[in-house]
């Protein structure tokens, strides 16, 4: 699925009493996004709850994993304090099970909304704390999004998938090459 | 010809608002309107599952403001396990409850004037709405853009520690809390390193009233003159007639300040409120049942509650809140824009309630729930962020719920914001061929300022693009904009 792998920079984000330990242990940022009330747009929080215990038990206390509602402005500053950073959402798109970009930095926000997209948090990051880690968002095909807890069981083998893959990439955790659809 | 003009900020998952102006043959603004499709779908979802899951199945409502409707549904499950109205929780309950709430208002009212209103304040009403946005002030004003991003940090993180989690709290349960504050917890928000901490939110908070009164103070005339119209201002109060965003009674008032309710308990709010339908809108129109459905309207939020209370029961907020009183002699302030004045002063009393609370040793009492006898009913209220919040449920012997009435905000405030787009649509669009930039910026500020929650939903990320579309008398598109 891959295309290519570039290792990660993380030397130039410590200082340097961490630098020896952190050029091993890049700090990656998993997170979740999606309201579990709503059915299938609760995949990117289900996710991370899968890997929060996956990530325990694999002592990979380097990884952090989190969810919310939605992205906001505070999350720049999260995305400044990690070396690779993974979004990972519902998606309503025409995709087949997921697929995975690489979130690009933008300035356009929308009218009076109280959620960023990836690429102004991106954005905002760059503004508020210079260069941000490579961001990437998992975009997991979802189908239904009434009041309910319940997935469909389309959107849970598709997270399946993802829960895989992302596994694979956290126990290397290095810059790929996107878009990749699965 | 006559013709209407539609603006359509478009869809989310499910909530979203477009406004038409009516336009008659002369060219005059004849109507405006302001349509927000309200997803009702939840007040069935919720009949037949059991009263003590509804604090955290109601968060599925809305990912913006989760702890509010998860208080409010508390507050009526606790009248329900007979732990009282309002008043029968233990010191520890009702004050852990109220960290969690004021955390909310915080970083709330601090989204709202960081990453919404300061790029209107520093940038200009008129300035390209690509770059009026929070990138748009972190460019020009980097410090502001930080304390921004760091207050709303601080105030989630509080969030989760009382709530036990960012999504789905579980913090509220019937008749009280699942969970104390520790040691721990505490230090972290009142002593952690700068600048997590409750002094640094205070100071933070002070500064940025002083930045909107050092606006206003060169923009009075916009300020003043923006969209003002009289109106009922309603909220709760405490019985002291302090603010108090967590529990009170109903107090409304006149546009000149008289009482028309005073501390009225809102188990009856059935017999208070009325709840009008309009054929052209799916949202209700709710007012004063004793004032009827034309005069009975009433704005909610920052700007009533500050109209409704007698002072603030915090030191730094209170001078505040007596220079905003000054401002109009007393009576209660009805200008569109002085809604952002006093959801800044309410950012600061929240910061001085918040550490007020943790140095509070009860946080750390272990009595957290607290039992009585069960009823079949119960009225819960909150004074959310953008207003009053009702929740009403039924149940049956078997502890199902078999009715649900909710009031969120914004419909409160439905009336007041047709009201508002009214004001501004006549003053900019009147006699105009063309939708301009200006005008469509005009209307988003006096949406704006109500900081209405358009949409509950949490799954599209970010995306409400403005359009303007103008049709003629049979329906036909002259010209429409987009951004």
């Amino acid at each position: 699925m891959r295309m290519g792998t570039k290792s990660l920079h993380v030397s130039d984000r410590y200082d340097s009493e961490a630098l020896e330990f952190s050029a091993i242990m890049p700090r990656v940022f998993v997170y979740g996004i999606g309201n579990p009330g709503r059915q299938d747009d609760g995949l990117g929080p289900l996710l991370a709850e899968r890997l929060e215990g996956w990530v325990e038990s694999e002592g990979l206390s380097d990884i952090k994993i989190d969810a919310n509602y939605q992205l906001m402005a505070e999350d720049a500053h999260t995305v400044s304090e990690h070396d690779l950073v993974i979004f990972a959402d519902a998606s309503k798109e025409d995709i087949p099970s997921y697929a995975v970009s690489r979130v690009e930095a933008t300035g356009n926000i929308g009218f009076s909304t109280h959620s960023m997209t990836a690429e102004s948090v991106v954005g905002l990051t760059i503004e508020l704390y210079g260069t941000p880690p490579p961001v990437y968002m998992v975009h997991i095909k979802g189908y239904e999004w009434e009041y309910a807890a319940e997935m469909t069981e389309q959107a849970l083998q598709n997270l399946n998938q993802v829960e895989l893959f992302i596994k694979d990439w956290l126990k290397n955790p290095v810059e790929i090459q996107t878009p990749i659809t699965v | 010809m006559s013709r209407k003009i539609t603006i359509e900020p478009v869809t989310r998952v499910e909530g979203h608002g477009k406004v038409t102006i009516h336009l008659d043959k002369a060219g005059e603004v004849s109507q405006s309107r302001l349509h927000i499709v309200e997803f009702r779908g939840f007040e069935r979802f919720v009949q037949g599952r059991p009263y003590w899951e509804v604090p955290v199945l109601v968060q599925r409502l809305c990912g913006i403001c989760p702890v509010s409707h998860h208080l409010a549904a508390a507050k009526a499950v606790d009248v329900i396990a007979g732990a009282g109205n309002g008043d029968g929780l233990t010191v520890t309950g009702d004050k852990m409850r109220r960290l969690m709430h004021y955390a909310q208002f915080f970083q709330s009212h601090v989204l709202h004037f960081f990453h919404l209103v300061s790029p209107d304040l520093l940038l200009g009403v008129d300035a390209d709405p690509a770059i009026r946005n929070i990138i748009g002030v972190a460019l020009q004003h980097k410090d502001l853009a930080v304390q921004g991003v760091m207050m709303r940090k601080f105030g989630q993180e509080l969030i989760q520690a009382t709530a036990g989690k960012k999504i789905h709290g579980t913090g509220a349960i019937p008749g009280g809390v699942n969970k104390n504050l520790s040691i721990e917890e505490r230090d972290h928000f009142l002593k952690g390193a700068d600048p997590l901490n409750a002094d640094k939110m205070i100071e933070w908070s002070v500064a940025a009233l002083d930045l909107f009164k050092d606006y206003y103070g060169k923009n009075k005339d916009m300020i003043d003159g923006f969209s003002h119209f009289p109106s009922n201002h309603l909220s709760l109060v405490r019985k002291d007639g302090a603010l108090d965003f967590y529990h009170g009674g109903i107090r409304a008032v006149d546009s000149e300040g008289n009482k028309i309710i005073d501390y009225a308990d809102y188990q009856d709010y059935t017999n208070i409120i009325g709840e009008g339908v309009k054929s052209w809108s799916y949202m209700k129109f709710p007012y004063l049942l004793s004032l009827g459905e034309e005069e009975g309207w009433y704005r909610v939020g920052p700007l009533a509650r500050l109209n409704t209370c007698d002072f603030i029961p915090s030191p730094l907020a209170q001078k505040e809140f007596e220079i905003f009183k000054a401002h109009t002699n007393g009576k209660p302030n009805n200008m569109c824009m002085h809604y952002h004045w006093a959801r800044i002063i309410e950012i600061l009393h929240s910061a001085e309630v918040i550490k007020e609370l943790l140095e509070d040793p009860d946080l750390q009492g272990t009595d957290l729930v607290a039992t009585g006898e069960r009823k079949d009913e119960g009225v819960g209220l909150v004074e959310a962020p953008r207003g009053t919040l009702f929740h009403h449920y039924n149940v049956n012997e078997d502890d199902q719920i078999t009715m649900c009435n909710l009031i969120v905000s914004t419909t409160n405030n439905n009336v007041p914001m047709n009201k508002a787009v009214n004001f501004v649509a006549k003053a900019q669009m009147t006699g105009q061929t063309e939708i301009t930039e200006p005008m469509m910026n005009m209307v988003e500020v006096a949406i704006r300022a109500y900081d209405p929650c358009l949409s509950c939903a949490t799954h599209a990320l970010g995306e409400m693009p403005l359009e303007v579309t103008m049709l003629d008398a049979d329906g036909n598109e002259i010209t429409s904009r987009k951004r």
